[in-house]
């Protein structure tokens, strides 16, 4: 080989491994200044998403074995378990009077003061990933709306953010919708539509009730004094107990 | 001064009056409304020391205070009215709250909402929130006033292509006529859709169909769809029912009916038109190794079946009725209840009927292409006003009440007012009272009256179980069943050749409860004393008592015959048997005082019967001949039956028991336990 060839082989090579360094420092730059971050808000989004599709999951049963009620305190203890009242009269021959008019309404309204705390540490956990890896994240004040719409759960969790880094700086998100779907609408539906029948003619016929919704399983328990015990599920997860006590009727009624 | 005297106690008569009536006023009701019970409960009318002091405690009805009235509560979120919920509760649950009833509110007017293909009966508020989750036009028809005929109005509503033109491309979704909101189109056989521009429904088209030109292609998969198999197209819109004959399923894109592809089925894995009344529904195919695999697709029609507990299959959603005692004819014992079991996805549910036989369960049958389709339901138990009917037609009127008419027995009457114990005594002993008369060929009716007596009460506490153990079927613990045939008349009727009363056709008889109401017998406060006591039974006799002289001498010398005989108008009474013509004696006839107690038991938890748990009690008659008191026998309590009760001490004697004439129990389904 020639000296002149191998000096123009080695310029070469240089050539080479500039482009190639500049390839790379190039790539390094787009990479931090645009990539990154949004790699980053997939990730935080994913986070908040998954964490509240846990802690609502995971209150809904709790929930429905206490007919959608936090602390309640009027029930009837069978086999171990209490069946929260949601109508009840003391007398004989009445109708019973309503204590929970609306059971979706009032599931909703568990269902947020319980998962509230849970969804914001959901969020602060998401932010204190991002500021561990180096970011500046500005967030504005959270706010959750949980709603239990027909075949899902929507969780809608209002958080302004702002994330930077460096230079840069991009908003993560306002308003996060997390859809979780859940039989939990139908379940309520029925349970619903016992309540009024309860109301109004003190008994119900659960099996047209299971023909119409056979996704839904009813199981009605008859105790003394006339106390009824409903279990309404949709056959995997939930199961919504409640008690009603409507035209009761002593031994010997109506002599 | 007298005038004075007067005024004054005519003031404190009226003063007396008005506090007696006034205290007799507050001791008739007791209760009062308690805004929240210490329990947690709102707007109760209850004993005041159940009220949670923290809130209103006022001593009247709830429905006199303005918090607790009840009245009609609305939710504009839900679109839900809800009836009898308190001011206070309504407005705690952010409700709106009227007096008024339901009827009166316009956004409590129900209407029939149009969704699709589907349709719910609910209010306008509800309509337009299901609407737009599903991003549909509200379809709202005020007009409908009954969910049938809401239902009736989906299912009646035209169905085919919707087919939107935009440019070269066509989408088709198979869908009403509402929905699909475009002009309508007639599309002949074996003609091609050239049409362009807008939208365009074609009735009973599938969107496959050949003529439309759509991407569609057809029969790409299944799926479940109201219960039946459907196919799907390629884009996943709606065909017929599945079929594994395709092309008789598809109908050369046409919509076909389900009977018109193929005949209902429980199961199949080559017809999707699963019927409920076979017990069929659609189900995904969840096999290994493609064992049992649908034809085509992963959707067949699964017939899940439940076995009850005598072994008899039943369908899905198939229910009967179940009894753990003997039922009807005045022979349920004390402590017994009705119950129904359904059957739902292959397991059996358990629902009692109300306790102390205050329902009674009854069943019907629907006939079809493999049999009886049983449904049964627990419905009241309408023995109230069966003592008050005095004819046979009245009384078995089964459109009125659940009773039976059954053969008279000597001193029921239940027409005439209960009497109470004690003066059931007035028994004259004919030998004891024979007359000093000696008068020739007289005939002396001996001081009026011999009385015999049974008291009808009922069952004491002492021994006997509570209704409370009756729950334990529930658990699935019952010892002694059986269960209702599901077919032909109802059980109750089919007893007869097990009675312990006997039915009659007779214009003279007693009309009594089929089933017989369970009573608290044990509270002092119950109904028992009083249902029972209408059975009580006094069977009056009148005995003559004839002197006869062969002369006047003898007659002196004592030489008389005396002779007592039954007056001829009480001769066929049965309560008391005659022993000795010659000295008037007599003796119980126990069968008289088993009919009569069989009437007693028939009422209600009465009378000498066992209870659910096969102990006997007798402590509910009492039988009594002057001063004499008089129990049943070993003997007797075969009586009470007409079959072979079990008798012994500790003894476990089966009942070889007919239900009706399709049912037979065998030997060990069915005990007595005599403890």
């Amino acid at each position: 080989m020639k000296k002149s060839e191998v000096l123009g082989s080695k310029k070469a090579q240089l050539t080479l491994f500039i482009i190639l360094g500049l390839i790379i420092v190039s790539a390094l730059i787009i990479f931090f200044l645009y990539v990154y971050p949004t790699f980053s808000n997939q990730s935080a989004q994913l986070s908040i998403e998954s964490c509240v599709k846990d802690a609502i999951s995971k209150e809904i049963p709790s929930l429905a074995l206490n007919a959608g009620m936090i602390n309640p305190t009027f029930s009837s203890m069978y086999l171990d378990e209490n069946y929260t009242f949601i109508c009840y009269t003391a007398e004989y021959y009445k109708p019973c009077v309503v204590q929970t008019p609306f059971l979706t309404t009032q599931f909703e309204k568990s269902l947020n003061t319980k998962v509230s705390q849970k969804v914001l540490d959901c969020y602060t956990k998401s932010v204190d990933r991002l500021r561990a890896e180096g970011y500046q994240v500005i967030t504005g004040s959270l706010k959750s709306d949980i709603s239990i719409q027909p075949t899902q759960i929507l969780a809608t969790i209002s958080s302004p953010t702002s994330v930077s880094s460096g230079e840069s700086s991009q908003t993560l998100g306002t308003n996060f919708e997390i859809k979780i779907p859940s039989d939990l609408f139908d379940v309520l539906s029925v349970s619903n539509s016992l309540l009024q029948f309860e109301t109004n003619y003190g008994d119900t016929d659960t099996s047209t009730l299971m023909l119409y919704y056979p996704n839904i399983a009813i199981d009605k328990v008859r105790r003394d004094d006339g106390i009824k015990l409903y279990t309404v599920g949709n056959k995997k997860d939930i199961e919504f107990k409640f008690a009603v006590r409507s035209y009761a009727w002593p031994p010997g009624y109506a002599v | 001064m007298k005038r004075g005297i007067n005024i004054s106690l005519s003031i404190l008569l009226i003063f007396v009056i008005v506090t007696t009536l006034s205290s007799a006023s507050t001791l008739s009701t007791p209760s009062s409304c308690c805004q929240k019970t210490t329990s947690g409960a709102f707007c109760i009318n209850t004993d005041a020391s159940q009220c949670d002091s923290a809130f209103s405690i006022v001593p009247t009805s709830c429905e006199s205070t303005s918090y607790c009235k009840l009245g009609t509560c609305y939710n504009s979120k839900e679109g839900i009215c809800m009836e009898n919920v308190p001011q206070t509760v309504c407005q705690q649950g952010n409700g709106t709250w009227s007096e008024k009833s339901p009827s009166e509110l316009p956004q409590c007017t129900l209407g029939c909402c149009i969704l699709g293909d589907q349709a719910a009966f609910v209010t306008l508020a509800r309509c337009k929130s299901f609407s737009t989750f599903y991003g549909l036009t509200n379809d709202f028809r005020a007009g409908v006033t009954s969910e049938t005929a809401c239902i009736a109005l989906a299912n009646s509503q035209d169905e085919g292509a919707c087919v939107k033109n935009e440019g070269d491309i066509k989408t088709c979704t198979f869908t009403t006529r509402g929905q699909c909101g475009g002009t309508n189109s007639v599309l002949a056989l074996n003609t091609s859709s050239d049409e362009t521009g807008g939208t365009r429904f074609y009735k009973d088209v599938l969107c496959s169909a050949e003529e439309l030109g759509t991407v569609n292609a057809r029969q790409t998969t299944t799926g479940c769809y109201q219960g039946k198999v459907y196919w799907y197209d390629s884009e996943g819109q709606r065909e017929n029912v599945y079929s594994s004959d395709k092309d008789t399923s598809w109908n050369g894109g046409r919509v076909a009916t389900p009977d018109q592809v193929c005949g209902k089925v429980g199961a199949s894995r080559n017809c999707g038109n699963c019927d409920y009344l076979l017990g069929g529904v659609c189900a995904q195919w969840s096999g290994v190794l493609g064992l049992g695999k649908p034809t085509y697709g992963n959707y067949f029609c699964k017939a899940t079946t439940c076995t009850d507990r005598e072994g008899n299959e039943r369908k899905n959603g198939e229910s009967w009725c179940v009894y753990d005692a003997e039922v009807g004819n005045g022979r349920d014992p004390a402590g017994s209840r009705h119950y129904r079991e359904i059957c739902v996805d292959g397991e059996i549910k358990v629902e009692a009927c109300e306790d102390f036989r205050n329902q009674i369960c009854v069943h019907s049958g629907i006939d079809t292409s493999e049999g009886e389709f049983s449904v049964a339901a627990c419905r009241v138990n309408r023995w109230q006003d069966c003592t008050s009917q005095t004819s046979k037609d009245n009384c078995e009127n089964t459109d009125q009440r659940d009773c039976m008419w059954v053969a008279a027995v000597d001193g029921i009457n239940f027409s005439a007012p209960a009497t109470s114990s004690n003066s059931s005594t007035a028994f004259t002993n004919p030998t004891a009272s024979s007359s000093s008369s000696s008068s020739t060929n007289t005939q002396t009716a001996i001081q009026g009256i011999s009385t015999l007596s049974t008291t009808a009460g009922a069952f004491s506490n002492s021994g006997s179980t509570t209704t409370g153990q009756a729950i334990a079927p529930i658990t699935g613990y019952a010892i002694n069943y059986h269960v209702g045939a599901g077919v032909g008349p109802w059980e109750q009727n089919s007893l007869n050749n097990n009675l312990r009363t006997n039915r009659t056709s007779n214009d003279t008889g007693l009309c009594v409860p089929v089933v017989s109401p369970g009573l608290d017998f044990w509270s002092s406060s119950g109904t028992a004393t009083s249902v029972c006591s209408q059975a009580t039974a006094e069977c009056d006799i009148r005995v003559t008592k004839t002197e006869k002289y062969s002369s006047v001498i003898t007659g002196a010398l004592g030489g008389k015959k005396i002779t007592y005989e039954i007056a001829s108008e009480d001769k066929n009474k049965t309560c008391l048997k005659m022993v000795d013509a010659s000295k008037g004696t007599f003796e119980v006839n126990p069968q008289w005082a088993t009919q009569a107690n069989a009437v007693c038991s028939s009422l209600g938890d009465c009378g000498a019967d066992y209870n659910l748990n096969g102990v006997f009690t007798d402590e509910g008659y009492e039988w009594r001949y002057g001063n004499q008191s008089y129990y049943f026998t070993n003997a007797d309590l075969g009586l009470l039956s007409g079959a072979s009760l079990g008798q012994g001490t500790g003894e476990v004697v089966a009942v070889d028991y007919v239900i009706n004439n399709k049912y037979k129990l065998g030997q060990d389904d069915y005990v007595y336990v005599k403890q």
